[in-house]
């Protein structure tokens, strides 16, 4: 009736126009998207009141001057202009505003809309994390954001991964991005041991990835100048669920249960091969035969396991006018594929925020968390269940005849110290914030935030006198309590065509590292677990560490007409770090943008519905130059005490200037949907230059230290990233969409003035043995004697002198450089469709153009007779008549017992593609579910993780995705014998009431 | 009304409310120079930390002094240390990596030292009268110049080469405060001049020895004993003599021991600087130590340090001397062979041994031989020298002894060098009387006075470092 009525005022209206003797100009609107018909359409003529609207079927008429133009408006999509020119009919499409346009972005102190946002800022929702069985939020990164290379660097649960935003950029300092929860930077100083690998457990296993929201990195200098000292890594701001107003409260359960294995492990010899080869080869040189045991213990599969991972999480999120809401827990225990490695993790979180009244708003968001570990030891150590695993002759036996647990000897019996020692990990973090909004005029608000992040880590270790004599316990206790209070205005106003936006903040964080750990040897009984009954402690050790930082921050943002933005932002960081002469910083950023699709010239054109042009310049700082670096420092202790009187001895050089390393970088890139909307493209070029880069500088000793750090190496990044997303198929049930993401990445060393001198005249700081930064190559560049192979005439490993011929001589001065750890490549690419209530989706990952060193090979290639470890099937291939073509020289060669030597036989093609994430889910259709009542949604669903790696054939190792070092900007891509990444299924089930 | 109090509160808040001297923050674990010299008792530990590092094996704790007796003819080196080895071979290079440890070691000592000399008179603490502080400075003076000493002997010829006209080592009397400075090496007369500047200023305020503890620190005693070995190198008799006096007249505080059993943990009488060690606190490394070396593995040593045959011969001319029959046994040596080894350092468990830098014998002989140089065989210089010899189970020198002034201090030499062989006296003992450091076997035409393998090279990384420094002939 009402749109009959509505018809009939329309014919009315048009009626009175032909009157008017203008010409009538009709015709019928539809979407770009799918042709339909839009209905509602308006159209005026530019520049008078006139104007009518489509019918339900799209169709319109109207009556107007020849010359004039047709302006076409509906919500949700594009704005037309058209030019009548005496055309009568004019159909036309419109395209809808591209809703990830639409988008806001989290980016530093604030929100942003995407679409004029000048910060290159990539954003990983929901959706490309939701449910993944993951420990840790740096994982859910790997593949999905261009420019961000996540290696994790072992399947050790917990394991401290590798991520670098852009390339590194610093030598020394470390190389952790600044993750920012909520607002609250979170400390990231690792609370554990190693255990063999060099670095401890990952410092963000407390964060739960079940409350995560959605990811922002930021990678520019637009957008990580604003975090000042602490930006040049890159930040990764953490945005955890949130309730929403005045809707109902929706309470969900998530819950899956899944299965691991190790993707793959490496063949060792058994006892026949064992004892075959070392009679062959005791035979081959002259030696004396031994007699060797015959009895066989396959170690490496029997401290592999299935692996299991059960994980639920019960949230309620909802709202009412003035409050909303999100609560939620989960517990989730994991246990690995490796025997001994076990986790446990039970977390909350509130985040609650309230309207007090016009003016006033609080809010808090809090979250809890206890990680609970049973450790294993990992790469280099007799203690680490796999690495004792590949290492133990095989006719060793865990057990002797009467069933009892043995000590095997300094490559330890891995399956008695798992079933006897404890080996324990308790991690309790606490982080949070509360706030409050103060709407001090219209556009003004007041915001003032207290945050804090709580990180304890408590390890507990006991050994039994069966593997340690009279037994040994220790026990560490770590903590860093961070507060930081937080106080900004910020300033908005619409001025019709011109935009303002202002930021100004102040901010006070500091952090304190306390530790306390006791170790004694000596115990009565393995009955008694604590140090307190040992009988001569071996270490008491207290120690303390603190460091602040004062900032004032600002950001000013200027808009014109929706095409021309422009921001600046400034920071001035003073911190405890820095030396006295240099104790504050300023860091800045100028960026702009040029919405092109705004202009007139594009408005002639319906294949680009979205174009915008950005450049951005500005700078950022590295702090992590350790807590009093500048100071000049007295120790005490064992090497200053004299005669019985402690005393006290000079152990640093004052630094007076020491200071922060700086990252200046630009950016320029664009930013387009185009087709229909169909596709989304952003391309991005970077530069970014760090000096001041601390480096250890050698000091005469006439001035009576070795070294000091100094501000003086310089290292530049440049690269381009491309995010490109397309929705290929989006009509009825059937919706498909593919993305792919890919950064290629240039580093290179510029300057390391005093640094030490190869001899080859190349200024070096070694990471490693192995790994070098090199001035005018890469960071870590592979330093190693290349190995040519076996000669098939003579049966002898050759090497590669420096000068390029083939010598049967091993020397460490024919190293030469022999590729990067670094990719030249990285990326991901995702698939996902949809049909009715079916999902599935599928994530890649891959890195291209890296080397990648495995130093357990050092041990497991040992030709020798003697060496106390098992050997490498691969050995069993060794040359026996001329012509033949053997991966091991021939037994009697005086080659033979060199062949482990540390050359290019240890350094593998690193790069890899892998399928990380597969995953086919089923939502029961609404309808269904209305019938019950009960639940509002439901969804099952299986994941697989890891289930498909591609990798070179001749790849030997556990696995190319390995990098013991974690964060280490010095040692990437090494590994002794890293567990290899874990493959898992999962079957989950998404239930929500 | 109540938006602008909001307005200012928050203004107020991000700009006024500084915290930046919450920005001055200092570790707990290790004390901030400013911190280390502000009260009288930190300061006292600054300067034991200074007699810490002086205790390592790289300064006083046996390294250099073995060199000195190897390097000439007093032992041989019989271990499997390379660097060491090469010393011996007088095949050394500059990168020799032991070389460069003593070297850096020996300038931390002397960095620390410097730190103690420049900041305790500026501390205000009434605990810290001006009587202590005069002290440690003295102390550290003391400390300072017998550490420039020791690494002159070791990188620099003799006075008697040029009159000290030739490199010394670089003299530092300032501490590192952050700007590095490329010192070049003084001369040796100008280090001579520098080292005995600080031993005159610190015998004016330092104590006198009265308890055993005090032997292992500085004292007038010990200044003045190292005065007397310093004018003794330069041939300067008469400052020698009366230097030597100081202590030889003392009689309360120093005396003979008259047996032997002196050598061991406890200071006597005997002493007049030692360092003290303890189980749990004494410059051993893994590399070795006073007990380390001088001891065979079945006593927990490494047996490297042999008495060279030429000291077999020394001893064998008087062959009831104690000095032999009770202080060195026949053992196996780390070369697998029967080699003689002293007992004068037996600990090597747990290296409790003094390292006996100056004892009164020396001071004995010192004068004896000042006072020969001076007025030929005399009365005085008989009775020192028998005192010593009387000790050593031998017949005691009369004035007919000797028919010539030289023979009767090349007599004395022969005296010094029997007892104070192993404690690191050799070596210049002989350059400073311009002989050869060895007469027999192959190094012996290297061996020779002035011979510039006679001096070791200075460490190849601080050539590389420091322009300024001009690396030794031949190296």
């Amino acid at each position: 009736m009402r749109k009959n009525l509505l018809s009939l005022l329309f014919s009315v209206f048009i009626g009175l126009q032909v009157f008017a003797q203008d010409k009538t100009v009709s015709g019928k609107v539809t979407s770009s998207e799918d042709g339909t018909p839009l209905p509602g359409v308006s159209i005026t003529v530019k520049g008078t009141t006139k104007g009518a609207s489509t019918d339900a079927n799209g169709v319109y008429k109207i009556s107007t001057p020849a010359n004039s133009v047709l302006v076409f408006s509906y919500v949700g999509f594009t704005m037309r202009e058209i030019q009548i020119n005496n055309q009568t009919i004019i159909d036309l499409q419109l395209s809808p505003d591209a809703g990830v346009l639409n988008e806001v972005v989290v980016v530093g102190y604030g929100q942003q809309s995407k679409k004029l946002s000048t910060q290159t800022i990539a954003t990983v929702g929901s959706k490309a994390i939701a449910n993944r069985p993951v420990l840790s939020p740096q994982e859910l990164l790997q593949g999905q954001a261009a420019g961000v290379q996540m290696v994790g660097s072992s399947g050790l649960l917990g394991a401290n991964p590798v991520i670098r935003i852009r390339g590194a950029a610093s030598i020394t300092g470390g190389g952790q991005p600044l993750f920012v929860v909520d607002g609250v930077p979170l400390n990231d100083g690792t609370l554990s041991a190693g255990q063999g690998a060099p670095v401890g457990l990952n410092p963000l296993l407390n964060i739960n990835p079940q409350d995560i929201e959605s990811m922002s990195v930021l990678k520019d200098a637009a957008a990580v100048s604003i975090y000042g000292s602490r930006g040049a890594n890159g930040v990764i701001l953490i945005n955890t669920k949130k309730g929403a107003t005045d809707k109902k409260t929706e309470i969900s359960l998530d819950t899956y249960t899944g299965f691991s294995d190790p993707t793959s492990l490496i063949p060792m010899m058994n006892t026949a091969q064992f004892v075959g080869y070392i009679g062959e080869y005791r035979a081959a040189r002259g030696l004396a035969p031994v007699s060797l045991s015959n009895d066989y213990f396959d170690w490496p599969t029997n401290v592999v396991q299935q692996g299991r991972t059960n994980n639920i999480s019960l949230s309620a999120r909802g709202g009412s006018q003035n409050t909303t809401f999100f609560i939620g827990g989960t517990y989730a225990t994991e246990s690995g594929f490796t025997i001994g490695n076990d986790l446990r993790r039970l977390a909350g979180r509130l985040n609650l925020e309230h309207k007090v009244n016009k003016s006033i708003t609080v809010g808090t968001n809090l979250s809890i968390s206890n990680v609970d570990m049973d450790r294993i030891g990992a790469e280099n150590n007799t203690f680490a269940p796999l690495t004792s695993a590949y290492l133990q002759l095989p006719n060793v036996l865990p057990r002797d005849a009467a069933g009892n647990l043995v000590n095997t000897g300094f490559i330890q019996n891995v399956i008695g110290l798992e079933e006897l020692n404890t080996n324990r990990f308790v991690s309790k973090r606490t982080t949070g914030n509360v706030y409050a909004d103060f709407k001090i005029i219209k556009d003004l608000v007041f915001r003032t935030d207290f945050g804090m992040d709580y990180n304890a880590g408590d390890s507990k270790q006991r050994q039994v006198n069966l593997f340690t004599p009279t037994g040994s316990a220790s026990r560490d206790f770590q903590y860093d309590s961070k507060w930081l209070s937080t106080n900004t205005l910020k300033y908005n106003k619409d001025l019709g065509k011109s935009t303002f936006g202002l930021l100004a903040g102040y901010s006070f964080e500091t952090s304190l590292f306390d530790r306390i750990a006791v170790s004694g040897t000596g115990f009565a009984s393995d009955g008694l677990p604590n140090v307190v009954s040992a009988a001569t402690p071996t270490q008491t050790l207290e120690e303390r560490s603190e460091w602040a930082l004062e900032s004032q921050f600002g950001r000013f943002n200027y808009g014109y007409d929706n095409k021309y933005v422009f921001e600046a932002s400034l920071r001035r960081d003073g911190s405890s770090r820095f030396g006295a002469d240099n104790r504050y910083a300023l860091f800045y950023a100028v960026s702009g943008g040029w919405i092109l699709s705004g202009e007139k010239f594009m408005k002639n054109q319906d294949f680009i519905n979205f174009l915008k042009l950005t450049a951005s310049y500005g700078t950022a700082g590295n702090d992590r130059i350790g807590n009093f670096s500048s100071l000049d420092l007295y120790g005490g202790g064992v090497l200053s005490d004299y005669g019985g009187s402690p005393g006290l001895r000079p152990t640093q050089v004052p630094n007076r200037s020491l200071t922060w390393e700086e990252t200046a970088q630009l950016d320029l890139g664009f930013s387009t949907t185009f087709y229909k909307n169909k596709f989304n493209l952003s391309v991005n070029y970077f530069d970014k230059v760090t000096s001041g880069i601390l480096l250890d500088v050698p000091f005469p000793f006439t001035t009576g230290f070795a070294s000091a750090s100094r501000n003086i190496g310089k290292l530049q990044n440049t690269g381009v990233e491309i995010d490109f997303n397309a929705n290929i198929y989006d009509k009825g049930d059937f919706k498909w969409n593919i993305g792919f993401n890919s950064a290629f990445l240039k580093n290179k060393v510029l300057e390391l003035p005093e640094a030490s001198i190869d001899l080859d005249g190349n200024r070096f700081v070694a990471g490693s043995a192995s790994q070098r930064a090199v001035v005018g190559r890469t960071l870590n560049e592979f330093f190693l004697v290349e190995a040519i192979g076996v000669n098939p005439t003579t049966g002898d490993l050759e090497w590669r002198t420096k000068e390029g011929a083939a010598t049967t001589t091993y020397s460490a001065n024919n190293r030469v450089f022999v590729g990067s750890a670094i990719p030249k490549w990285v990326g991901g690419f995702n698939s996902n469709m949809s049909y009715k209530g079916i999902d599935l989706s599928a994530q890649f990952s891959y890195s291209y153009g890296n080397k990648v060193l495995i130093d357990g090979l050092g041990f497991t290639d040992n030709m020798s007779a003697t060496a106390g470890f098992n050997k490498s099937v691969d050995l069993l291939n060794y040359w026996k008549q001329a012509g033949d073509v053997a991966f091991a020289p021939r037994l009697g060669s005086s080659t033979a017992p060199l062949f482990n030597q540390a050359s290019t036989l240890r350094l593998q093609n690193g790069s890899f593609m892998r399928l990380r994430n597969l995953s086919i889910g089923y939502t029961v259709p609404k309808i269904l579910l209305e019938k019950i009542k009960v639940v509002r949604t439901l969804r099952v669903y299986a994941m697989g993780q890891n289930l498909w790696l591609l990798k070179d054939k001749n790849f030997r190792g556990p696995d190319p995705e390995v990098s013991a070092n974690g964060p280490s900007n010095q040692v990437l891509g090494e590994s002794f014998f890293a567990l290899p990444q874990a493959k898992t299924i999962t079957f989950g089930l998404n239930l929500g009431f | 009304m109540k938006n602008i109090k909001i307005a200012l509160l928050s203004a107020l808040v991000l700009v006024g409310a500084s915290c930046s001297d919450r920005l001055e923050l200092l570790p707990e674990q290790s004390l901030a120079g400013s911190q280390a010299f502000s009260s009288a008792a930190n300061a006292e530990a600054t300067l034991r930390g200074v007699y810490s590092q002086t205790q390592l094996l790289e300064v006083f704790g046996s390294g250099p002094q073995i060199i000195f007796d190897y390097q000439a003819d007093n032992t041989d080196f019989v271990g499997s240390f390379p660097t060491l080895q090469d010393i011996n071979s007088y095949v050394t290079t500059s990168p020799n990596a032991t070389i460069q440890s003593y070297w850096q070691v020996h300038y931390r000592v002397i960095n620390a030292a410097n730190s103690v000399i420049e900041n305790v008179p500026g501390i205000a603490d009434p605990a810290l009268t001006s009587e202590i502080s005069k002290r440690l400075v003295a102390e550290a003076k003391f400390l300072r110049a017998i550490t420039h000493f020791n690494l002159l002997h070791m990188f620099a010829q003799p006075f008697q080469v040029q009159s000290g006209n030739t490199p010394g080592v670089p003299l530092l009397t300032k501490s590192f405060t952050g700007t590095i400075e490329f010192p070049a090496r003084a001369t040796v007369a100008a280090c001579y001049t520098q080292i005995a500047k600080d031993l005159n200023e610190a015998l004016v305020d330092l104590p006198a020895a009265s308890t055993p503890a005090s032997r292992g620190r500085a004292s007038k005693g010990a200044a003045a004993g190292y005065l007397s070995r310093l004018h003794l190198y330069k041939g300067e008799f008469q400052q020698a003599a009366d230097f030597a006096n100081q202590i030889v007249s003392a009689t309360t505080s120093y005396s003979l021991a008259t047996n032997y059993s002196f050598y061991g943990a406890a200071p006597t009488a005997e002493h007049v600087f030692v360092i003290i060690n303890s189980a749990t606190d004494n410059g051993r490394t893994g590399s070795g130590g006073w007990a380390s070396y001088h001891r065979p593995a079945s006593n927990g040593g490494r047996g490297d340090c042999a008495m060279a045959p030429s000291l077999e011969t020394s001893f064998g001319r008087e062959s009831t001397d104690k000095r032999f029959v009770d202080l060195s046994t026949l053992v196996t040596a780390a070369d697998g062979q029967r080699k003689r080894m002293t007992l004068k350092f037996s600990d090597a468990a747990n290296n409790t041994d003094l390292s006996p830098l100056m004892r009164t014998s020396e001071i004995y002989l010192n004068r004896a031989e000042a006072l020969a140089e001076l007025n030929g065989i005399n009365n005085e210089s008989l009775t020192l020298v028998n005192g010593i010899r009387t000790r050593a189970g031998l017949p005691a020198w009369t004035a007919t002894t000797f028919t010539t002034k030289a023979a009767f201090i090349s007599a004395i030499l022969e005296e010094r060098r029997k007892e104070l062989c192993f404690e690191g006296h050799r070596r210049m003992d002989l350059l400073r009387k311009g002989l050869p450091l060895r007469t027999t076997g192959p190094t012996a035409s290297l061996a020779v006075f002035g011979g510039p393998k006679t001096i070791l090279p200075l460490p190849q990384r601080e050539i590389d470092l420091n322009k300024n420094l001009v690396q030794n002939q031949s190296y």
